[in-house]
This record gives structure tokens, sequence and C-alpha cells, in this order.
């Protein structure tokens, strides 16, 4: 075997074989014997008719040459990927074959692109600010309290922003009836999602008073739904009713019955703690993604198009799952949006390029940095989940049996895996924030556990999921 | 008896599993005129292929019988295979005889 290799756009690697003379003739011998096994001429029982007589009866030994051509075929892609050392990332694709004078055929394979990574030493990224404001606690404080609010009826007094109308409301384009008359319709001005321009005319009348008016709808109106813009429809608006919202007062009661804690400062204390929290974790996010997006700016890789179908089925199979689990089926959400199979490819391609490049960036990160976790590593990160051994002498021995039945969980191999893969991601990502903001950390004034135990139950809970989804 | 003529002997090669097998030995079959003689068939196959014939074997193969039915109930016909005369021709060992070869 004679083997070229050349490295096309899109990485694709094409492999020029050349068969040696002795190595084809034996392939069409055996594609000779493997014919002659079935073959029936008169005379003879079948398949002991004598070889040549084979090759006669069909015509000549070039017959069998294309049969012999794909079997060598096969084991010389086999061979020369073995001895190249190529790990192809999708099915070979013949270009062009040769019977004469011996067998000679061109594929072309996908493998793993080369990632040209950017300097991604040389990015910087500003840490994010986490800390809570005094503002941000009263804002969510707020809409607990708007969550609990009570409606009160008011009388002689147009509606304004956050009032309950109850509306009454018929539809007209010229004389034609537009849509079912409406009674007893209940919005919150300013919360539902209302036309702005009916809104407006709302606002405008008392409580009781009926109003007619016609509205007229901008063919490129965004707010408008898709079937009455460029439409001029005759509205007749009854409002029956307005309701103003009372606010619950902030007592150490509500408290309780919001959070289950004693006062209203503990309730403060403990929403600043939640928003903390979450603006730390986003603010990671935020950071971490800001890094990858400028590396991948100056990172080129060649994406082979297998790589980039297999990414895109395989989203696509992960959103019919979604699907199926909130009872659609994927022929519905075709329909309902109105787009093809294909057209959903289409859509879901830019993103998975992005996914898959993104990926790599981090892989190729993780290789220059000698990123990689031990199973000793995965050791402390049982130990610091499950926690100490508890001496048999001291604690109960319901908990020992406990605390020995976690540490055979995390020590399958399953969780055992899971835990590494995320080990990995977190020192990775750590390592790549820490080039990036020179040591600063991706969160200022980032949240931190109140104390180690809160953070390992934490992780415990994560992983009994895990566990549990695992059977 | 009109004399055979010569090409009239021998009317084709046997090309069987069996007979092929017989080619190993430098024996090759043909079938022939009824009529032929072993002599006759000796000449016959010196003088079409050029090779020397040290033995002939004849035999005749006698007809079978054939029956077969007719439109379903309505009765049968019968009859026979044709019988035929076969040679079993040995030749000098290492001679080869082409046509057994391509057929």
């Amino acid at each position: 075997m004679k083997l070229t290799t050349e490295r096309k756009p899109g990485s694709i690697l094409e492999l020029s074989i050349t068969a040696d003379d002795a190595e084809f003739q034996e392939a069409v011998d055996s594609a000779i014997s493997r014919q002659a096994r079935n073959v029936q001429i008169p005379g003879f029982r079948k398949g002991k008719a004598p070889r040549h007589m084979v090759e006669r009866f069909y015509g000549g030994r070039e017959v069998f040459a294309q049969d012999a051509a794909e079997k060598l075929m096969d084991k010389l892609y086999q061979q020369a990927i073995k001895d190249e050392d190529i790990s192809p990332v999708g099915d070979p694709e013949l270009t062009s074959m040769e019977l004469e004078p011996t067998l000679a055929f061109v594929v072309a394979v996908p493998v793993y692109p080369e990632v040209e990574l950017g300097d991604y030493t040389a990015v910087r990224v500003d840490p994010v600010d986490a800390a809570v404001t005094d503002d941000d606690v009263e804002e969510v404080l707020g809409r607990l309290q708007r969550q609990r609010g009570t409606w009160k009826d008011v009388e002689d007094r147009k509606p304004t922003a956050g009032d309950q109308v109850t509306i009454d409301y018929t539809v007209h384009e010229g004389d034609e009836e537009f849509q079912e008359p409406v009674e007893g319709a209940v919005w919150v001005l300013g919360e539902t999602n209302l036309l702005e321009q009916l809104r407006e005319r709302i606002e405008d009348l008392t409580p009781g008073e009926t109003g007619e008016f016609e509205l007229f709808f901008e063919e490129d109106d965004e707010s408008a739904d898709p079937n009455i813009r460029g439409k001029q429809l005759k509205y007749s608006v009854t409002l029956q009713g307005v309701k103003e919202r009372e606010l619950p007062e902030l007592t150490d009661e509500l408290a309780k019955e919001l959070a289950d804690v004693e006062t209203v400062d503990e309730l403060r204390e403990q929403i600043r703690e939640d928003i903390h929290q979450g603006k730390t974790g986003d603010g990671r996010n935020e950071v971490l993604n800001k890094i990858i997006d400028t590396v991948a700016e100056t990172t080129t890789i060649d994406l082979p198009e297998a790589m980039i179908e297999e990414e895109v089925e395989h989203q696509l199979s992960h959103r019919k799952e979604d699907l199926q689990r909130q009872g659609i089926s994927w022929e519905q959400m075709l329909m309902f949006g109105g787009r093809t199979e294909d057209e959903m490819k289409d859509d879901i391609r830019p993103d998975a390029e992005r996914r898959l490049r993104n990926t790599m960036i981090l892989q190729e990160i993780a290789k220059r940095e000698d990123i990689e976790i031990t199973d000793e590593d995965v050791d402390t990160e049982i130990d610091a989940i499950a926690g100490p051994d508890l001496n048999p002498d001291e604690a109960d021995a319901e908990a020992v049996e406990r605390a020995r039945r976690m540490r055979e969980v995390y020590n399958g191999d399953y969780f055992r895996n899971v835990l590494k893969n995320d080990l990995f991601e977190r020192k990775l990502t750590n390592r790549i924030i820490e080039i990036a903001t020179e040591g600063k950390g991706a969160v200022l004034n980032a949240w931190a556990p109140a104390d180690e135990e809160a953070a390992a139950e934490e992780s415990a809970e994560a992983a009994a999921e895990v566990a549990d989804d695992a059977e | 008896m009109a004399e055979l003529r010569l090409e009239e002997v021998l009317r084709r090669p046997m090309i069987t599993e069996k007979n092929t097998l017989l080619s190993e030995q430098d024996k090759f079959t043909f079938e022939v005129h009824p009529n032929a003689t072993k002599i006759m068939i000796k000449a016959a196959v010196e003088d079409a292929f050029g090779v020397n014939v040290t033995d002939v074997h004849t035999l005749n193969v006698k007809p079978k019988a054939k029956t077969r039915m007719i439109r379903r109930g309505a009765g049968r016909i019968h009859g026979s295979s044709r019988s035929v005369k076969k040679a079993i021709v040995t030749l000098k060992p290492g001679q080869r005889i082409d046509i057994f070869e391509q057929i």
C-alpha cells in the first residue's frame, strides 16, 4: 500500500491510497473464491465448479475487480487510519477510484480540526462587582409585597398604572365583528401585556363610562399581533370597575409567611444573601463568557462539516426530548412554528457551531495549561463532600451507616466520573479567569458560603440528585 | 451400414464435475455418435486435437423413462430421454485438450 495525505480546508484529510499489485490480485482471487461458493454451473453441483470455470463463466477476472476493490478499500482505509494515527470525526467519502493498472482510490475523511488558539493569556477582563445595594433588596422586597397585595374598589377616579381594571369590550373592523365580544376581562395596567394605544384610552375613562374609538396599527408595529397590523379597528370599551392595590404592611408576621424567618430584618438579610449568590454566579459566567468570546475572536478553527452536523443533530434531539417532556410532539411544534425540520436545523446551526468552537477552545487551553484531574483529586473532593469518617464509638450507628452509604454512592464509577468532569471544569475556568483578571477573580465582593458545612451540604444534595438521575 | 465420416464421430465434450476430476488422470469424456467404434473415436480425437490416445472406453447411457402430467387430471404423457453414447478417452500423460478448459 502506498499512501499520501493532503489536508484540505474544512478539516478534511484526503488520503490517496494505491494498493500493491500483489495485494490487489489476492483480493480479486478471494473475491472469485467468495463467488465460487454460490455459483451453479450446469454439470456441477452448486459451489463445486473449479475456480477457472467460475472466472470464465462470468467473463473473466475483471468482473471481480469491483467486488474485490470494495473489500480491499475498506481494509486499506482502516490500515491507513491506523498507520497515520488519524482519528476521523465523521464518515469517509470516496472521491475517486481506479482499478487499472491496480486499485487506486482517494477518500476524504473529516478529522479533528487544528485549533489555532488566539493568545488567551493576553485577554484582560474587568471583574464584575457582585455587591448588593439596598435598592436591590428593596426592589425584591417590593415585588414580594405586591404579590401579597390585595385589591380594593375605588370610585370616581380614572385608572392609572398599577390599577386593576375590569373591562367589557367589542372590536369591529368596519361593520364586521372582528372578534368575539369580551366581558369582564381583568387587566392590571402596566403589568398585563396590553396594546399601548388601548391602555391610553382606558386610562381616560371613568368607572362606568363607555368609550368608542378607532385605532390604527402600523404595518411595522412590533407590539401588535401580526393579524391586526395595518388595520383600522373600532373599539367599544366599557370600564366596569377600577381597583387599587393595597400593599400589606411589612411586618414580622409577613416576613414569617414569606420566608419562614422571624423578623423583617432577617428577611432583608436573606433576600440580600439570595441576590448576592445569584449575582456572584451570574457575574462569574458573564466574565467567563466574555473571556471565551474574546479568545474566540482571534482563534481559527476550521470545523469540519461532519462535526457541525453531528452537533446540530445532537441539539435537535435535545430539543425534541424537552418538548416530549412538556407533552408536545415534534410534529405539532413544527406545524405551530410553520417550519420544516431542515429550517430548524439551519436555525440551530450558528449556535451549534459556536458551542463547538467554545468547547474546543476550552479543551485547547486545558491542554496548554496542563490542567488535569487525578484520582487523588477526586478522592479529596469526595472527602470534602461526604465529610470525615465518623468514629463508630462516638457517633450513633445510624449516622455511621448513612455516611458509609454516601461514600459508596460517591465512589461509584459514574459518580466519580461526574465529579472528575466537574472538577476539571472548575479548575480550568478558575485558571482562565485568573489569567484574564490578573488574579483579581471574576467577581468582586463575591458571595461565599457562610460556613463550610452548609456548602458541603449543598453539594451533597446536588450529588444525591445526580445519583438519583443516574438510577 | 454406411461408413461414418470422421467428423461425425465426436459430438461434444462433456464437462461435468466428475469428468473434471477425471481430467487429472488424463481422461477426457466426449459424447459420440451411437455407432462410433473405439477405433474410430481414437482416430477422430487424434485427428481433431493433435494428441496421442492410449485408451478408449465407451458406454451407452440408456434412455430414462419420463412421465409428465398434462392438464390437471386429464392424463399423462409417457416418453423417454434420449440415449447417449459416451467415450472416455485416455491421453498420453501430460497432454491436454483445450476445449475442456474453455467453454
